[in-house]
């Protein structure tokens, strides 16, 4: 981690420091439900509803 | 620009309302949701799944998108700013994430509605259960927004320091 963004993360209350971990935690998550094939949109491109 | 007091008193209530509503329309949503997840005829689960339909293209997705802008446009004219609150800035991350999360789920809620119509939503599992789980995160993530907006915890952003600075030496 850079010394400004060392700076940032120092200069920020501990209720940010929750949320932006909480929002780190996950966007690792989506990033690795996406690449095992279970993630947003899988179950979208999978599902046609039949034509009557 | 800062706003007189009326046209702050008159965003804040076009805000309110449309953040409190949104709430709301995403409760009934989550409703509907497990209705027809739990439905036990397919007339019942034909209504859950139309009505959710309906209910997310007229009255949450403009609702969302109101209380978005109407937050914005808030903010920059009121003293709070939009990048000088850390209260403000995640209040407005966790809405924009909200707004994008429903985008992406409009075609699932759009192929349920169609598949109810067709008879063929019960074989739909993983859509259904879709929707229940992102109402239910949906609901946390607009919570969550309404109490930051309500306590205003502390945190000024060295934006928002250098902006009182400015102002104190100007």
């Amino acid at each position: 981690m850079s010394g400004r963004a060392k700076g940032a993360v120092a200069g920020m209350p501990g209720w940010v420091k929750v949320f932006v971990f909480a929002g780190l935690a996950l966007a690792v998550l989506l990033a690795i439900l996406m690449l095992s094939g279970h993630g947003p949109w899988q179950h979208v491109s999978g599902y046609t509803p039949t034509p009557q | 620009m800062t706003f007189s007091p009326f046209w702050r008193r008159l965003f804040l209530t076009v805000h309110v309302v449309s953040s409190v509503s949104l709430i709301g329309a995403v409760a009934g949503f989550l409703a509907l949701a497990i209705a027809g997840f739990a439905a036990g005829s397919p007339m019942s689960m034909r209504s859950a799944y139309i009505a959710m339909a309906v209910l997310t293209w007229d009255v949450i997705v403009p609702l969302a998108v109101a209380s978005l802008v109407i937050g914005v446009m808030q903010s920059l004219g009121t003293p709070w700013g939009l990048f000088r609150h850390y209260w403000v800035i995640i209040k407005l991350a966790l809405t924009i994430f909200a707004v994008l999360v429903l985008m992406l789920q409009m075609p699932t809620i759009d192929g349920l509605a169609m598949a109810a119509l067709t008879g063929e939503a019960a074989g739909a599992f993983e859509a259904r259960i879709s929707t229940i789980l992102h109402a239910s995160g949906g609901l946390l993530v607009l919570l969550t927004a309404t109490i930051l907006s309500i306590y205003k915890p502390r945190g000024i952003t060295r934006y928002g320091q250098g902006r009182l600075a400015g102002r104190a030496a100007g």
